[in-house]
Formats: structure tokens, C-alpha cells, sequence
């Protein structure tokens, strides 16, 4: 029954959706203006009316001058606080951060930065803003269709959040504020942000303004991490060693292995100094260890899937914050040996995106990867 | 007065404590606007919920510092339990409108205390309002408006607080005055154009606040009026000519007929008979005296104060000018006016004074009947005194001028505070006392007349007026009046017999006739300030105002509409209607274009910036070389080529003017602008 | 290699290009010394007037000059021929990756072969005791000795075993820097890079200059000297005194400004940037012989004074944004467009 009752307003959601990318394109920055923003009496606004209303109702009957005075002064308050309502959310200019991968279950948070509006530079936006999801979020795993909004819903978090905006002018000295949004979704997979409602009644609580926004975000939720029976192969992979060195150091036991673009949070003792010098463009060495000790995790095929990915997630995170060289081997996924933060995004990516079209799949971790890159 | 104070104490001490909290201030000032507004409507509430009422705010405010010491839940809802009780218990004898305003008081104070989420807050703001709404009923001066206005700025300061996060007081105060000067054009247009409407439906009135004229004298009751310097009603003619002489300035309100003995009323038989002359549809002798041609016509408009009452004052016989007023005014047989319903806002009434026509017996010998009655209830004195006239004079005129030469030689004195006389007032008033007022002397001269066979009754209304310009008159509560008319060969003739006794109270007004016989109408500590002529001007000026106030603000009804709307486009068509309305619209838009549209800050630049702005912007007109962000120099050495040569000239002049203007060391001595206007002058000529 | 070069080549003509804009305008009038100097140096240095007369503005608003060029282009000529010009004592400090900052300071040496009352510490001059410095190809030399020459040209002073050194006056310090993509070099941080007070490029000359140098035979004769030590000092003076209206402060306000609050320039300008800023466009306004400064002359030396404070440091770009090079001198000129001089 609810079924039933409940698909004429997907459809109509769907719609206004569509209607919506055509109209607010999604993009990680927005500056607000008149396309993009939405206007209606709050409750307060429409009682406001009625009361306007109710006065003229009374001065009429009473041939009152002065209630009737007092019903249109009241009348044109409620007017004009529609402009300054308006006024004041158009000088709104929000730049969505990246998001980082974050478990489901676990909160992750949507950062915006407020940025100066360019068409009022010198003037913020006051108040405070409400944000809600206009619904859940969509997984790009999935083909678009009305499937989709059933099948996720339990992403879905209705509730709202409000944060007062500093307000402060845009000078030279304060510092620019940052929002931040929790998300919130409970199964793992890759997901594009849904739109985010932004609402605000500043001055007066008369009007509401909101916006629906799309920032064009998307994320990886990783699995839960998770205790289960994770069987934990050693390997020695001297052929490999032996191919990949090329100069050999007899005192080191180190091998120099290849040069990669400098990461912020890499030893310092990596960077080779000699090309930083050089040309000033960082560059780091990595090497491979001779004595290196690799693993390689696996699960029982048996186990249930969920519990055997929760419990891979968690290995994973194990074994890379004791710097472990180590690989994945579970049904489908196959990652090779590695260490490192990159490494274990991998990992992770392929655990999370396990069980997905395998088209998507692929295109969600090219995209993993440009994310990290651009996380940077 | 004080517990006001007190409160304000209060908050001072604790202000400190939470001036940083957004919610806290915008609470304290709902409580501040709530207390003021509880204030101003002492007359309707009952003590029990002014008491509530405060104890609310108080306890609101001490709840700001901590938050243990408010009331809880459970507290709340056993005093709104107690409280509609009480409500329903004083609901019948306060009337319908009272306990309206009573209830929204309650449950305003009782939310007071409550208030915690966002909807109970705004529910307040909306309540407090419509109580400011409930305040105007009998509050219609200035200051009522003015003081009221500014509640209404508390409560949106208020509101702005509340809603705008951390936005200091400071602002918020800006932003609501600002708002409010914007909102003012506006709702003055909807004033003047949106229609005034009739009364929808019939309101409830207050009990309390009906005032004026009773219509029942026992002679006493005028004296209260008397001391009273309330307004009573204004009257404006069209120029100062047609004004009336002070001693024929008869305001007739009522016909009392009806004499019990002791009291004087309208009498049952004259209210039946008009309502059957009125189902019969027989017209009116003010009617007939309207379409007859009689004589000159004195057109004039009086603005009544609030009586909650029908009946209108005019100079008899004056007719209503129906096509204008927006309450229907009827004239009835006795020559009096009546409103179709209770005047409970000040009101402008449109009449026409006929003085030469006479009051005529409109209904035959039915008047004659009437006013022939002799109550046989006591005063036997007076009645055989009455029989004794009839038998000495032969004619009526004779009579009634032997009762008016025994007022005016019997010793008889004028008071404002004469003796209680509970048993045979007449007797005891002609023969004993000989002293009294209006009412009195009125009242024995009809009740002598009658039992001489005169038809006569008792008439009141106001006497005399002071003007407040020269078109205008002001008419007291002081000066109310009873006078006596008499039907002589089929006319009602008036006479006063107060006149008699304290001839100046007709042509210097009430104050000058008790100054004369060493009375005072009030004892009041200000008398000596009234006579200064500081005092004197400045009342003079509160009178002005509130008189224009009456008339332009809360006068302005259909009639004031139209003839603006006529004043302005001629006759109103439809069409001329659509224009006026969609003009209006317009000028709101402009309004709000005006208010909104970024306006540019040219006018705040030096004049060299003008000059050479207005140069450059000539010379890109011209050449069609936009100079963008490049200095003078570069932007003169691209369009020199360009221009011919005597515009170049011109243009170098300028910007090399500008230059040593703004940049160079400066020199008082130089007249650089005139200097600059004539380049610019050059300019002009050399590019076209 | 061969394309880097050519890459460079390109470069260099399209900033000459852009030189001879600014000599359009700008040279019309000069005062009479100043223009016998530039003829002075002329005959050494051909067809960069533009770039000579911005020298000449550096040294007279008190302030040291960088020239970042490559190699033989002329860099020591100019230094050299300037010291001639206003009589002022010169010396040159080569920079070698090995150069210790006691080389180019000075050392206490002790006298062992004297008697014994005599026997003592000496303090040997080293060759920054000059009134003008050619620190040549200074991001070869280690970042120690780099930031010692650095402090003594923040303080104008030298500390040597706990006893202060004043250094001469005038003291102008040209320093030569090669293009930090070449190896071996240690570039300097932006925030010695700040402490320069202009940065020049001379670049390729011209086909005819070049030509006109060819012919030239008296290649090693000295140039004449035209003003002394208190000449200089008198016209130093002078350019403090020049006037700078509301207007102009302004102007420089709102330029420094845009660098802070636009995202585009990676490193805003400083305080004493903005202070370098109207220092320059004073003494521009005296070279142009004018008693105030007007927009024109802050636009005319901001590139020089801008460029290499707006420039990221270089090891934050990645190779392919330094070699396209000159970026500091776009994010300038873009600074200069994006802000209009006469703006209220």
C-alpha cells in the first residue's frame, strides 16, 4: 500500500530533480542569484498575513483608521523584509571542498568554504543557515532510475543542521569561514553527493530563502571495519626484488626503486635532495627492501560477504599503520603487495566497490585515484 | 508608573549578564514590549491579569540569568486552568470585547513563561501585535500611535534578534528604523487608495467607554460631564462667516419628552411611534426640509470623538449629507440625528444647517400630547404654580416669558454644585434652594410650563465652542447643556432659562460663567500653569495637532477618498480606477526599486574626479576607445591620434589639471575647478 | 637543450618587446644629470635605456638591485659602468658553491709574527667593505654565505666576532642571479628575494644595438665620472622629499590590497614591498623630473619591484610552470590591469 502511495511522489521528485540540474547546474562552486533561489513565507510569514489580515478584518469593522494603519504598515514590513530576505541570502557563495572517503556508519563531513560574492564583495551573508539533503544520495554504481531512491534510501538522513554564518565582512583580516556538513551513509559503495538544501531566514523569520545545490561531490564509503577470520599468507618474492633493483648498494639495505613526485607527509630522509636543488621540483625516492616481507590477505570464501569485506577493512587498516607490505585476494579483488596510505586507499576502494557492476567499478577507482591526487 | 521602574531596575541589574546571548536580549525586549503594552491597556484588563501579566514578565526575566527558577510545565497549565475559569466567571459582566482582549492577554503571559522553541516565540510576536491591534479600539491620539509605533519597532528589534544570529543590538536597531521609514510610503499608499470599506459586520463594543450624553437626566448628571474637558466632538465650517454667534450655538443631541418625577428620558411612546412612521415609510420633516428651498443652507462637518453611542449633535435643524458619510446618519421626527450604528472610532459626519427653517410639529397632535404629560408623582407646588400662570396670561408666549422673568428676578443663583434634592426636585429647586444648573432650571421650566398647558420638553445637546481656528470649533465635554422648547402656534421655539440666571455661560462659555459667580469646574493644581501663556500656546498646539490628526488620519474615510481621488483625476470612471490602481503598484515598484537597486556613489567624488570622469567619458564616446584601468597619460596618448587637435588640446588641459589637483603638492591659491569646467566646456564644443 | 634555448630566446624578445611600450611614454622628459648618465652608460650597455634608468632609480631610491639574466648578457658591465658613472668604489664578489661568508666579510687574523706587545687581532676588509657590490651569480653560493650578504645588506652593517662594522655610504648592492632552472644553483627564498629592492632583466639586445655593439671599437676604455659621492647623496635626499598625495597612497593601498585579497597571487605583497613600491615611483617621478609622483610612475617601476615578491617560490611550481617562465612578471602586469589608477 505504502508502495503504491509512495511512487507518484518519486516520480515527482525524479522530475523536479531533473528539472533542477537543468536549472542549478551542478558544480563544486556556487554564487546564488535569482535562478537558483527559491522564496515562500515561513509559518511565522503566514501568520504574520493573517494577522495582517485579521487587523484589516478588525479596523474595517471598528472603521478604524489607525488598525488599518497598522494592518498595512504591517502588510509592507512583510513585503519589503521579501527583498532583504532575498538580498541577503543572493550575497551567499559557498565552494565545496573535496570529501574524503570516510566508513559507512561513520560520519563523514562535507566542508564548504564562504567565499565573497561577486556581485557583493563587500557584503556577507548574515544569519543562520539550515542545511538539509534533499533526499538520499545517489550511487554511481547504479544506473539512474527510480531504482536507484528506492534501493538507497537507508542513506538517507533527514535530519538538518544549522550553523550561524560569522557574518563578518570580507576584509583583509578575518578569516574565511568553514562549514561543515556531516554526511552520514550506511552501506558501503561509491556515491555522488545529493543536492544540499540550503535554507535561511534571515532578517526577520518572515521568508524563507533556500537553494538546492549540487556540488558535484562524490565519495567512496568504505566498508565498516570489522573483526572475523582473516587468514594472513607470508610470501617471499625474491624474483621480484631482484628484477625491480637495478643499482645495487652492497652496504645498504635498501634498495633505490624509482622516483616519485614528493607527498606531503613522506620522511623528509626520501626526498632526493640532489633534484630539489636542481631544479626545485620535489621529488622523493622510495625503495624496495630486499628483506622486505610481504602478506597477503584472504578470507574464507565461505563466510558471508559482508562480514568477510568488514573484516579485510579492518585488516587493511591494521597492517598499514604497522607498515606492512601486504596485499588482497578475496573472490574477484586481486591487489598486489604495497605499503602506504595510497596502497591502503586501494585496498579499500576495491573492498568498497566489491559487488558492483564491474564497469562502475573500474570507473570508480580511476576516480578514487584522481581524488586522492586531488586531495593533496 | 512604579512597577514599571521597578521592572526597568531589575533588568539593569541583570543586563550585563546576558547582553551577549542573541535569544536572551531578543526575549527581554519581547518582555519589555509585553509589559508596555499591558501598560497602555489598563482600561479594558482586569487587575487579576495585569498582576498575571506582570508577575510573567518578571518571572521571564529573573528565568534569563537561571534557568531553574522559571515555572515549570505542570505550573503553567494549572494557571491557564485557573485562569479560564476566572475568564469565564468576570467574562459576562465585562462584555464580549474586553474578555477577547482579556484572554489574549492571559495566554500571552502565560506563553511568556514558556517561551522556548522558535514557534512559541514568533506565536508571541504575532499576539503581542494583534494586541497592539485590540489597544488602537480606544487609544486614537498621536501619541497613542506614536507610542504604539515604537512598541512595534521593539517587538521587530525583537524579532531581528532572534532570528538574525549574533547580529549586534546595535544593527538590528538600524535595520528595524530603516525598515520601518521604507515601510511607511508604502502603507500610506495602500492608505489612500485601498477602499474604505463599511462595517463587514457588527462588532462587540466596550461597555466601559461609552460616554457623553445619557439619555436620561437626573439632574445631577450634567454637572459630571461639566467637569470633564474631554473633547467632545469639532465642527468645521467653510469659512469663518458662516460660523454661528457663541449664544446660538445649540448643539441639539436629544429630545427628553418623558418625565418620571424625577428623571427626564426619551420617551417609549415617541420610540414606537418613529418606528411605525418608519415602517410606514413616511418621510421625515428633515427629509421634506432638504428638497424644500429653505432659505441659506450652512453646510459644515463635525468629527465625533468615540461615544459608543448613535446619537449626533447638530445645529438645529441641520440634515445629514448621506452621500458622503460613511455611516448612514437618519434624521428623526423630533429633528434629531441618529447614526446607524455606535460610533466607536472618531467619525467625520457631513451635515447641512438650515438656520432660518423652523422645528416645526411633525407628527400633529401627537408632539402636543406628549409634551402636555404631567407626571402627578409630587412637586405640587410647582403644578399649581403652573395652573396659576395659565389663568393669569391668556397666551402661551406670555407664560413662558413670566417663567423666564421669574428665573431672571426670583434670586435665583448658578451652581455647579447645588444641594442633593432627593424628594420633589422641582419644588424643592423653584422654591427652596433656587440654586442649581442647566439641568435643573430646564427641567422646571417644562415641568411649570406643562402644567400651564404649554406643550414644551426638555432638550440636550452642548451650548457654545471654543475655536481652535477660524473655521474650526471645539466642543467640551463642559460644555454640555439642557435647554427647554416650546410649541407655540405649531413651532418649537427655543428657550433657555439658564441664560436667565448666568447670561455669560451663553456667550463666554461655561469656565467664564463659574469664574464670574466665584465657582471653579475643577480643582486642579495645574490652574495656575493653564493660565500662562506658554501653557496656553502649547495646548493650543496639542489642540491643532489632534484636531488635524482627527480630521486627515482618523477621519479619512470613503467620502475624504473620493473627493482626494476627484481632486486628483476629476470624475472617477473605471478606467481612471485601473490607472490609479496600476499606478499605484507602479509606485510601489519604484519604491522598492529605489530601496533596493544599488545606487552609485558618484556623488560622494571630489569635483576634479567629476570633471575628469566626465571628460573621459566624453573622449570614449567619441573616439570609441575605452580607457578601462590605464592611467591619463597612456589613455592620452592613445586617443590623441584620434581626436582633432583642439580636443586634444582640451583633453590634456584636463587631465593635467586633474594631475596637479590630486597629485601634486597642493596650492590653495589656483582655482583649479573653474579652470577645469571651461576645459571641459571646450572639450564639449571641440568634439562636436 | 637546443629547445630550451630557443624557448628562452623567444622569452627574451618578447620582454624587449614590452620595454620599448614603457620608453614610449616615460622618456620624454628627464632632468639634465640623469640623462648625461644614461648617455654615459649607453655606450656600454646598448639599447636597454628602459632597464638602465630603472637601475638608476634603484640607486637612488637607496635600494639594491637584483638582475637575473643569463650568462653574458652584460650583467657585470652595468654594475661596473654604474660604480664609474657616480664615482662611487666598486668591488665584485664571484659566488662559488665553496664561498664561505668570511670571504666575502672579512676574518680577524692574528698577527703571530709581530713582538709580543704587538701581537694582536687584526680585522681584514673584506671585499663587501665597497660602496658598490656586484655579488655575482649569488644562488650558486651555499644559502649560508647567501644570507649573510643578505643581513648585511638589511642592516647596512657587518657583526664579526661581536664588533659591529658599519658599511660604507651609499652601499648598493647588485647581485646577478641565473635563471634557477639551470643545475647548481640554490635559489633564493621569497623572503630574501623581498629584500631586493628591484629586479631587472636585460635580455638579448636589439639586431641594430647589437649591431652598433659590434662596431664599437674603445670596448675597455672607462666611462667618465659625471657626479661624486654628495652629488648622489644630495639627489637620495631629493627623491625623499618628492611629494605623494592621498591619491597616490591610495593607489599603492589598493594595489597591495588586490595581491592580498585575490587568490591568484600565491604570495601577497608585503609591507615592505608596498614601501619599496612608492619608494621606486618617488624616484622615478625625480628621474622624470617632476616634484610629485603620479600613478604613471608607480606603474612604471611596479613590475620591476613586484615581479620577484609575486613569484611563488620555485620549488613549489612544478618544472613545467618555471620553464614557461617570467610568471611574476604576468601576475604583475595582471596586478597592474586588475586595479584602476584612478579609482576614487
Amino acid at each position: 500500500m505504502r508502495k503504491i502511495l509512495s511512487y507518484p511522489t518519486q516520480v515527482i521528485k525524479h522530475r523536479l530533480l531533473k528539472w533542477l540540474d537543468r536549472r542549478v547546474p551542478a558544480s563544486s562552486e556556487h554564487h546564488l542569484n535569482l535562478n537558483s533561489i527559491f522564496v515562500l513565507p515561513t509559518g511565522f510569514g503566514w501568520s504574520f498575513i493573517l494577522l495582517s489580515i485579521c487587523l484589516f478584518l478588525l479596523g474595517t469593522n471598528y472603521q478604524n483608521n489607525l488598525m488599518l494603519l497598522l494592518s498595512y504598515l504591517c502588510l509592507s514590513i512583510m513585503l519589503l523584509t521579501l527583498f532583504y530576505t532575498h538580498q541577503n541570502f543572493a550575497r551567499f557563495a559557498v565552494k565545496a571542498l573535496p570529501l574524503h572517503s570516510f566508513h559507512c556508519n561513520q560520519s563523514g563531513e562535507l566542508q564548504l568554504h564562504v567565499l565573497p560574492h561577486v556581485n557583493s564583495p563587500n557584503k556577507p551573508c548574515h544569519g543562520t543557515l539550515t542545511f538539509g539533503w534533499f533526499g538520499p544520495h545517489r550511487s554511481s554504481t547504479q544506473f539512474h532510475g527510480t531504482q536507484s531512491f528506492t534501493q538507497s534510501s537507508d542513506a538517507l538522513s533527514k535530519t538538518t543542521f544549522s550553523i550561524p554564518l560569522s557574518g563578518n565582512a570580507f576584509n583583509k583580516n578575518s578569516q574565511r569561514q568553514t562549514l561543515s556538513v556531516p554526511v552520514y551513509i550506511t552501506s558501503r559503495g561509491r556515491y555522488m553527493l545529493n543536492r544540499l538544501t540550503i535554507a535561511c531566514d534571515f532578517p526577520l523569520g518572515l521568508y524563507k530563502c533556500w537553494t538546492h545545490l549540487d556540488f558535484d561531490q562524490s565519495v567512496t564509503v568504505y566498508p565498516q571495519p570489522d573483526d572475523g577470520p582473516v587468514s594472513i599468507e607470508h610470501i617471499t618474492d625474491n624474483e621480484e626484488s631482484n628484477s625491480s633493483s637495478e643499482t645495487s648498494n652492497a652496504n645498504s639495505n635498501e634498495d633505490f626503486y624509482a622516483l616519485n613526485d614528493y607527498e606531503p607527509g613522506q620522511p623528509l630522509n626520501r626526498v632526493s635532495w640532489k633534484h630539489v636543488a636542481k631544479n626545485g621540483n620535489w621529488v622523493s625516492k622510495s625503495f624496495t627492501s630486499r628483506q622486505s616481507e610481504s602478506y597477503v590477505l584472504s578470507i574464507d570464501s565461505s563466510i558471508d560477504t559482508e562480514t568477510a569485506i568488514s573484516a579485510l577493512t579492518l585488516a587493511t587498516i591494521k597492517l598499514t599503520e604497522a607498515e606492512q607490505n601486504f596485499g588482497l585476494s578475496y573472490k574477484g579483488i586481486v591487489v598486489p603487495p604495497n605499503k602506504g596510505i595510497n596502497h591502503m586507499h586501494n585496498c579499500l576502494n576495491a573492498l568498497a566497490c566489491f559487488g558492483k557492476p564491474e564497469s562502475a567499478r573500474q570507473d570508480s577507482q580511476r576516480n578514487g585515484y584522481s581524488k586522492i591526487r586531488a586531495v593533496k | 508608573m512604579t512597577r514599571n521602574i521597578n521592572a526597568g531596575l531589575a533588568k539593569f541589574n541583570i543586563y550585563n549578564t546576558f547582553v551577549n546571548q542573541p535569544r536572551a536580549m531578543a526575549l527581554l525586549l519581547l518582555c519589555l514590549s509585553f509589559s508596555s503594552i499591558l501598560f497602555t491597556l489598563t482600561a479594558p484588563l482586569m487587575t487579576w491579569v495585569l498582576v498575571l501579566g506582570s508577575c510573567a514578565v518578571m518571572a521571564r526575566i529573573v528565568g534569563l540569568s537561571s534557568t531553574h527558577s522559571l515555572p515549570t510545565l505542570r505550573t503553567v497549565n494549572l494557571l491557564a486552568i485557573l485562569a479560564v475559569f476566572a475568564l469565564t466567571w468576570f467574562g459576562f459582566s465585562i462584555g464580549l470585547l474586553d474578555s477577547m482582549i482579556n484572554l489574549l492577554a492571559v495566554a500571552c503571559s502565560l506563553k511568556v513563561m514558556v517561551v522556548d522553541k522558535k514557534r512559541d516565540f514568533n506565536l508571541l510576536i504575532c499576539t503581542c501585535l494583534f494586541l497592539i491591534g485590540c489597544g488602537f479600539i480606544s487609544s486614537l491620539s498621536v501619541f497613542a500611535w506614536f507610542g504604539y509605533t515604537v512598541i512595534l519597532a521593539f517587538l521587530l528589534i525583537s524579532t531581528a534578534m532572534y532570528h538574525g544570529a549574533g547580529i549586534s543590538l546595535k544593527k538590528n536597531i538600524k535595520f528595524v528604523s530603516i525598515l520601518i521609514l521604507q515601510a511607511a510610503p508604502i502603507a500610506l499608499l495602500f492608505f489612500l487608495l485601498i477602499p474604505q470599506l463599511p462595517p463587514l459586520w457588527q462588532m462587540p463594543t466596550s461597555k466601559s467607554t461609552e460616554t457623553g450624553l445619557s439619555d436620561k437626566v437626573t439632574p445631577g448628571d450634567i454637572a459630571s460631564l461639566a467637569t470633564s474637558s474631554e473633547l467632545a466632538f469639532s465642527a468645521t465650517f467653510e469659512s469663518d462667516d458662516v460660523i454661528p454667534a457663541p449664544a446660538y450655538r445649540y448643539w441639539r443631541a436629544m429630545t427628553l419628552e418623558h418625565f418620571d418625577g424625577k428623571t427626564w428620558s426619551i420617551s417609549d411612546k415617541r420610540k414606537q411611534a418613529e418606528q411605525q412612521l418608519a415602517i410606514m415609510n413616511k418621510p421625515t420633516p428633515l427629509s421634506a426640509l432638504e428638497s424644500s428651498n429653505a432659505g441659506t443652507v450652512i453646510p459644515y462637518e463635525i468629527i465625533v470623538e468615540p461615544t459608543q453611542q448613535t446619537w449626533l449633535f447638530a445645529l438645529a435643524p441641520s440634515t445629514p449629507d448621506n452621500s458622503t458619510n460613511s455611516i448612514y446618519v437618519s434624521g428623526l421626527f423630533d429633528y434629531t440625528l441618529r447614526a446607524n450604528t455606535p460610533i466607536s472610532s472618531k467619525k467625520a459626519f457631513y451635515l447641512r444647517y438650515f438656520p432660518n427653517a423652523p422645528i416645526s410639529n411633525s407628527i400633529g397632535n401627537f408632539e402636543t400630547q406628549l409634551n402636555l404629560d404631567v407626571s402627578t408623582n409630587g412637586n405640587e407646588k410647582t403644578r399649581a404654580w403652573g395652573v396659576q400662570l395659565a389663568q393669569q396670561y391668556g397666551s402661551a408666549q406670555e407664560i413662558v416669558m413670566a417663567v423666564m422673568t421669574e428665573f431672571k428676578n426670583g434670586g435665583f443663583r448658578y451652581t455647579l454644585s447645588p444641594n442633593a434634592m432627593p424628594t420633589d426636585p422641582i419644588d424643592q429647586f423653584l422654591f427652596e434652594e433656587r440654586s442649581g444648573f442647566c439641568a435643573h432650571y430646564a427641567g422646571a421650566m417644562v415641568y411649570t410650563l406643562r402644567s400651564a398647558g404649554v406643550p414644551a420638553r426638555m432638550v440636550t445637546g452642548y451650548q457654545g465652542g471654543s475655536s481652535l481656528n477660524e473655521r474650526v470649533l471645539q466642543i467640551r465635554q463642559y460644555d454640555a447643556h439642557a435647554w427647554v422648547e416650546a410649541l407655540i402656534d405649531g413651532v418649537w421655539l427655543r428657550y433657555d432659562p439658564t441664560s436667565m440666571v448666568a447670561p455669560s455661560r451663553l456667550t463666554f462659555g461655561l469656565e467664564q460663567a463659574l469664574e464670574e459667580l466665584g465657582e471653579s469646574r475643577n480643582t486642579n493644581i495645574l490652574d495656575g500653569l493653564e493660565k500662562s501663556a506658554f501653557f496656553a500656546a502649547v495646548q493650543t498646539w496639542f489642540q491643532q495637532l489632534d484636531y488635524s490628526w482627527s480630521k486627515w488620519v482618523l477621519g479619512f474615510d470613503n467620502a475624504a477618498q473620493t473627493s482626494m481621488l476627484e481632486d486628483l483625476l476629476g470624475t472617477i470612471t473605471p478606467e481612471k480606477m485601473r490607472a490609479v490602481f496600476l499606478s499605484a503598484l507602479g509606485l510601489i515598484g519604484l519604491i522598492l526599486a529605489f530601496y533596493f537597486l544599488p545606487i552609485s556613489k558618484r556623488e560622494s567624488l571630489p569635483y576634479s574626479y567629476r570633471i575628469m570622469l566626465k571628460a573621459v567619458k566624453l573622449v570614449e564616446l567619441h573616439t570609441g576607445i575605452k580607457r578601462e584601468h590605464k592611467t591619463l597619460s597612456d589613455y592620452r596618448y592613445d586617443v590623441s591620434p584620434v581626436l582633432n587637435s583642439e580636443a586634444a588640446v582640451a583633453f590634456d588641459q584636463v587631465c593635467e589639471l586633474f594631475e596637479r589637483e590630486n597629485y601634486a603638492i597642493p596650492d590653495t591659491e589656483k582655482h583649479t575647478e573653474l579652470v577645469m569646467k571651461e576645459a571641459l566646456n571646450t572639450l564639449k564644443k571641440a568634439i562636436k | 637543450m637546443l629547445l630550451l634555448k630557443l624557448n628562452q630566446n623567444h622569452i627574451q624578445s618578447a620582454k624587449f618587446k614590452c620595454d620599448t611600450d614603457f620608453l614610449n611614454l616615460s622618456d620624454n622628459y628627464m632632468r639634465q644629470e640623469i640623462i648625461d648618465i644614461q648617455q654615459a652608460l649607453s655606450q656600454k650597455i646598448i639599447g636597454k635605456n628602459h632597464q638602465l634608468k630603472l637601475a638608476i632609480t634603484c640607486l637612488l631610491a637607496n635600494g639594491h638591485l637584483l638582475i637575473e639574466d643569463l650568462p653574458g648578457m652584460g650583467k657585470t658591465t652595468l654594475s661596473h659602468a654604474l660604480s664609474q658613472v657616480f664615482g662611487l668604489q666598486y668591488s665584485r664578489i664571484q659566488f662559488t658553491s665553496d664561498l664561505l661568508p668570511s670571504d666575502m666579510l672579512g676574518v680577524n687574523i692574528f698577527h703571530s709574527h709581530e713582538t709580543d706587545e704587538t701581537k694582536r687581532f687584526s680585522f681584514r676588509h673584506g671585499p663587501i667593505f665597497s660602496q658598490v657590490v656586484l655579488a655575482d651569480e649569488l644562488n650558486r653560493a651555499s644559502p649560508k654565505t647567501q644570507s649573510s650578504l643578505l643581513e648585511a645588506m638589511e642592516e647596512r652593517q657587518v657583526s664579526i666576532d661581536g664588533v659591529t662594522y658599519a658599511l660604507p655610504s651609499p652601499f648598493f648592492v647588485i647581485a646577478t642571479q641565473n635563471p634557477s632552472y639551470q643545475s647548481g644553483t640554490y635559489p633564493l627564498p621569497e623572503s630574501q628575494l623581498d629584500r631586493f629592492f628591484m629586479r631587472i632583466s636585460l635580455g638579448y639586445p636589439a639586431w641594430e644595438a647589437e649591431k652598433a655593439m659590434l662596431m664599437q671599437t674603445n670596448i675597455s676604455s672607462p666611462l667618465p665620472q659625471i657626479l661624486d659621492e654628495k652629488d648622489l647623496h644630495a639627489m637620495q635626499n631629493e627623491v625623499k622629499n618628492i611629494h605623494t598625495s592621498d591619491a597616490i597612497l591610495h593607489y599603492v593601498l589598493r594595489l597591495v590590497s588586490e595581491s592580498r585579497d585575490n587568490s591568484d597571487y600565491p604570495n601577497p605583497l608585503s609591507p615592505r614591498a608596498s614601501r619599496a613600491i612608492l619608494q621606486g615611483a618617488k624616484a622615478w617621478a625625480f628621474v622624470a623630473g617632476r616634484e610629485y609622483a603620479t600613478p604613471e610612475d608607480v606603474q612604471a617601476v611596479f613590475v620591476a619591484i613586484t615581479a620577484h615578491r609575486l613569484t611563488a617560490a620555485s620549488h613549489h611550481l612544478s618544472h613545467s610552470q618555471q620553464t614557461s617562465g617570467n610568471d611574476g612578471e604576468k601576475l604583475s602586469k595582471n596586478l597592474l590591469n586588475s586595479v584602476d589608477p584612478l579609482a576614487a
